[in-house]
């Protein structure tokens, strides 16, 4: 083979190394939930694991995967906790709770998942989320946690690349969770039985 | 030449075989505009379990349909309602029964939500058309000369649905009411495939609001 032949053929293996690889960050799209705020005040600790999550996959099938979710995730609870309650506050570390928080909630991603269409074999392209959510009653000390889970999906079409399905598979996957988490806190015994916040009522008067 | 002329040919009567699946089932991208003096409805379908999800074009269809029999009724478009109503009838969040339903509607928002546009009945689609069998074959090939199809097939296909109707504003059943409908649709294909459908979703759709059109009651 000569030298240039040789030329000639390294940028379709260029392009073809490059055939499978991902770079996506993901988004969320949710409606503003139709719910009265509780007259209560929140706070919310994101653990690191959440706020700088990156999914890295370097397989034969999933060459240089990297999908960042780290910000979509803190937009999506932010929206949650200020639709939720009445004041809501991000602390930067959990010794920052000297304030009179009524509830402080703690969201850790424990696992997300991506199935592309060959693989689903259902020509869809799928993303299922857990996080372990920990609902702390400062009032009284008590603690709970809640697995909330999302799963999405979005179908595989004629001009469908891996990363415009999984981001719309992502963005349906938060929008499950985001209901899940707002249905599980409206129902949670331990912030249904907190009082109203004694200091909301202060700054009212 | 002639396989220039063969080609336009194919090319408009695939156009025109084409235009043969546009139908009752096509989305409809109108804006939807809240009449407040009447009374309002909405379908939605049920989706909860994995794959045997209600099709959202049949779903948008009965509207349509019912839409066009009567115009003393707003049909509210099953995907604003979803969002509107955010985070009560998602898949995983949405009432199965009318126990779980009277819950949601206690909430204070829901409950306004509800008298502000004026809703009197849900109507929750369960089922789905499914082709059951395939016969025969159509193979297509093209080439520098122009191309074409030969060959045969047909398929049957069989709708069941079921229609629950729960009136907003007493929380109980108002009607619970189904539809079955099968068919077999054709497809043969001499240099172009020309579909014969059997039309067996648009079909169980038009009986479905004939159905509950005629079980409303306002």
């Amino acid at each position: 083979m000569s030298r240039k032949s040789i030329f000639l053929f390294i940028p379709f293996l260029l392009l073809f190394s490059c055939a499978r690889s991902l770079t996506l960050e993901t988004q969320t799209d949710i409606p503003t939930p139709l719910i009265e705020s509780l007259q209560l005040n929140a706070a919310i600790y994101y653990p690191q694991v959440t706020k700088t999550y990156i999914y890295i996959e370097n397989s034969r099938d999933r060459s240089n995967w990297s999908i960042a979710a780290g910000d979509s995730q803190i937009a999506l609870f932010n929206e949650v906790m200020q639709s939720m309650f009445s004041s809501f506050s991000v602390i930067e570390k959990l010794e920052d709770n000297n304030r009179e928080f009524d509830v402080l909630i703690v969201p850790t991603l424990k696992d997300m998942q991506f199935a592309l269409p060959n693989e689903t074999g259902l020509g869809l392209y799928e993303v299922w989320l857990a996080y372990e959510l920990s609902v702390q009653n400062k009032q009284n000390g008590s603690s709970e946690m809640i697995t909330i889970t999302g799963y999405g999906s979005s179908t595989e079409g004629v001009f469908s690349t891996d990363s415009s399905g999984l981001l719309e598979a992502s963005k349906a996957a938060y929008r499950e969770l985001s209901a899940h988490a707002i249905v599980s806190l409206l129902e949670n015994s331990r912030i249904q039985a907190l009082p109203v916040s004694n200091a909301l009522i202060e700054q009212e008067e | 030449m002639r396989g220039q002329i063969l080609s336009v040919v194919i090319l408009l009567l695939l156009g025109i075989s084409g235009c043969r699946n546009t139908g009752a089932l096509n989305a409809n991208n109108t804006e939807f505009v809240l009449d407040k003096s009447k009374p309002s409805i909405v379908l939605l379908g049920r989706r909860h379990i994995g794959q045997n999800k209600t099709e959202q074009d049949y779903v948008s269809c009965i509207g349509e349909e019912i839409t066009d029999r009567t115009q003393s009724v707003n049909v509210i478009p099953e995907n604003q309602f979803i969002n509107i109503m955010f985070p009560f009838f998602e898949k995983r969040t949405s009432p199965l029964n009318l126990q779980q339903f009277s819950q949601i509607v206690k909430k204070k928002a829901v409950k306004q939500k509800f008298e502000e546009v004026n809703l009197e009945y849900l109507v929750w689609i369960e089922g789905k058309t499914r082709k059951v069998d395939q016969f025969g074959g159509v193979s297509c090939a093209i080439g520098p000369g122009g191309g074409g199809c030969l060959g045969y097939t047909s398929w049957d296909e069989e709708a069941n649905y079921q229609a629950n109707i729960w009136n907003v504003k007493s929380l109980s059943l108002a009607d619970n009411i189904s539809t079955e409908r099968s068919g077999t649709s054709y497809m043969p294909a001499i240099i172009v495939p020309i579909p014969l459908l059997a039309n067996v979703k648009e079909t169980a759709c038009s009986d479905m609001a004939r159905q509950i059109e005629q079980s409303l009651t306002f």
